[in-house]
């Protein structure tokens, strides 16, 4: 027997009517999440792909990746291995492979200059298979001006270095070409000497007398000998000199040849440069301009314009004493 | 409990913040760059705020505002003075004083800022000069100490009466008056008791300037004063003084070079 009795009719079915609508809200809860969910890509099938990186820096899982700018997937891992570079591990949603080409370049990216990093999938050949699940793709790390800066710098040295060796084998006076080239001089010397001698002989030959004849015969026969010498010596020893002048002449072009490949590095990383150089300075200034604003309106907020004296517009007053 | 609290915070910020002033883009231009001038300026940065006041000169030159424009053309003519350039710092505030365009305390102040200009070299131009700037220095002038100081300044020879009576109202305001127009009154009376032969009471004087500048932290002040403790030390014939003041003003000078430093 019931002692209790409810005979409101407001009561009537009640613990049904709360099962109701306790069941309802956690099935619309349920339903948000289920959205949320879906919007956010959980239930989109994805495969894995990854790449190996110099340096991990600006690299964080759940940082996005992005294919012509569309997201198609995020960073599921970044680890350092054992060779002290970073395996980063990426999750695309599958009906997005089909872009992705064994010959993509992953870039690391940023938005604006101060906005958030983000992997873009770059490059591939149209007509190239897409890759499958768990492949590897290269990663092209995006020079930075300091890069562009060092990378020159790398590319410069040696060339410098090449140059300034190949100087100073030019000028060596112990080394072969300064030798080679005394030698000749000593070897042209002496055939001048020898010329001399010989149009002597020659000048003093109508004053000869006929007993002097052999004798000048002789003397002649002699000088005609030195001077077979001589040039027998200079035959020897030019193909020598013309081999290591040609060897040096070898190495200076090929240090010019390297200057000239540093000088063109160098002007393409200026011209990449130099667009980006004013509306980097304009950039700057923007933010100089923004955080002084910035400041400029935390200092007119409480608590700080309690501590900070706002700056003064007005010109400071000369002193006297100037 | 802890959300109420920020909630709170929020709120409290909120209301006691001052609202936003939205401003035509050009005055916001012009202002921002009269407080990066500003800012400059107290950094001892005197190149970048001649750059900031002559962009606050343009801008509020091409939206006819005078006010702006003369407060920027005073900044500009203290930068230039600053860096030495005396020449370009007279012609920014060149025909100023005379153009009834400007708010007549900026034009007093503009011809105060030319007398001091023209102090060292031309003193009787820097005299015509003065008395400009107390005629367009309506009552209660604001730069009265810093006209009666220039004026004690440049009488100190020619009429050190004037310059007493000129110095007794300066140090008259006392507290009230800012720190470096103290220091510069004690300086002058202390050099107007040098002239006088009060060496004692000339030396008490330069001690006082000399304590207020240590204060205000200003190199050319604190070198100006040792250059009058060296003149004081010869006068009395005070070696250990003469070395001191010679030891201090090289110190200084070996960190930075100001006008003092050529009677090294």
């Amino acid at each position: 027997m019931k002692l209790l009795k409810d005979v409101d009719p407001r009561f009537q079915w009640l613990s049904w009517r709360v099962g109701a609508f306790v069941g309802s809200a956690l099935m619309l809860v349920l339903v948000v999440i289920a959205l949320l969910g879906y919007k956010q890509g959980y239930f989109v099938p994805k495969n894995r792909l990854h790449f190996v990186a110099e340096n991990g820096n600006g690299m964080a899982a759940g940082m996005q990746v992005r294919l012509s700018g569309f997201k198609i997937g995020v960073v599921d891992k970044v680890a350092l291995n054992d060779q002290a570079k970073v395996d980063v591990e990426l999750l695309i949603e599958e009906r997005h492979m089909k872009w992705i080409k064994p010959d993509s370049m992953a870039l690391m990216q940023q938005e604006g200059l101060i906005g958030d990093h983000y992997i873009e999938i770059a490059g591939g050949s149209p007509n190239a298979k897409p890759v499958e699940d768990g492949a590897k793709l290269t990663y092209a790390p995006t020079l930075g001006l300091s890069e562009i800066a060092l990378d020159l710098r790398q590319r410069t040295i040696p060339v410098i270095d090449s140059v300034q060796s190949t100087l100073d084998y030019l000028n060596d006076p112990q080394g072969d070409l300064r030798g080679t080239v005394a030698n000749v001089r000593k070897l042209t010397e002496e055939l001048s000497t020898t010329r001399a001698a010989v149009d002597q002989l020659l000048a003093n030959l109508d004053k000869l007398s006929a007993e002097q004849v052999p004798q000048a015969v002789n003397q002649l026969q002699a000088t005609l000998q030195r001077t077979e010498r001589i040039a027998a010596e200079i035959e020897n020893k030019l193909p020598g000199v013309m081999d290591k002048l040609d060897g040096t002449l070898q190495q200076a072009q090929g240090a010019a040849s390297e200057a000239h490949a540093a000088a063109s590095t160098a002007r393409k990383a200026i011209d990449e440069a130099a667009p980006r150089l004013p509306s980097l300075v304009r950039n700057a200034d923007d933010l100089v301009s923004t955080g002084n604003d910035m400041l400029d309106g935390a200092s007119r907020s409480w608590p700080l314009k309690l501590w900070l004296t706002p700056t003064d517009a007005s010109a400071p007053v000369a002193t006297s004493r100037e | 409990m802890r959300i109420q609290i920020l909630a709170m915070a929020l709120l409290l910020a909120a209301c006691a913040s001052e609202p936003k002033v939205a401003q035509p883009p050009r005055l916001a231009v012009a202002e921002s760059a009269m407080k990066a001038a500003q800012r400059a300026w107290r950094a001892e940065h005197y190149a970048d705020a001649a750059t900031s006041w002559q962009t606050a000169f343009d801008a509020y030159r091409s939206v006819d505002h005078w006010a702006g424009q003369g407060e920027a053309r005073l900044g500009l003519a203290r930068a230039f003075a600053r860096q030495g350039e005396v020449a370009a710092a007279g012609n920014v505030l060149a025909g100023m004083p005379e153009q009834a365009l400007f708010p007549i305390a900026l034009r007093g102040r503009a011809a105060y800022q030319l007398a001091v200009l023209s102090a060292r070299t031309q003193p009787d131009e820097a005299g015509r000069r003065l008395a400009q700037a107390r005629a367009l220095c309506a009552s209660p002038c604001a730069i009265a100490a810093q006209l009666d100081n220039l004026e004690a300044r440049l009488n100190l020879a020619r009429d050190p009466a004037l310059a007493a009576a000129r110095i007794a109202n300066v140090l008259a305001l006392g507290e009230a008056l800012a720190l470096a127009e103290r220091a510069h009154a004690h300086r002058l009376q202390a050099e107007l008791q040098l002239n006088a032969g009060a060496v004692p009471a000339a030396r008490q004087a330069l001690q006082q300037a000399i304590t207020l500048d240590k204060e205000l932290a200003d190199s050319a002040f604190l070198a100006d004063d040792f250059a009058l403790l060296a003149r004081i030390a010869r006068a009395t014939g005070d070696a250990d003084l003469l070395l001191e003041a010679q030891t201090r003003l090289a110190s200084l000078c070996a960190a930075i070079r100001v006008p003092a430093c050529r009677e090294i």
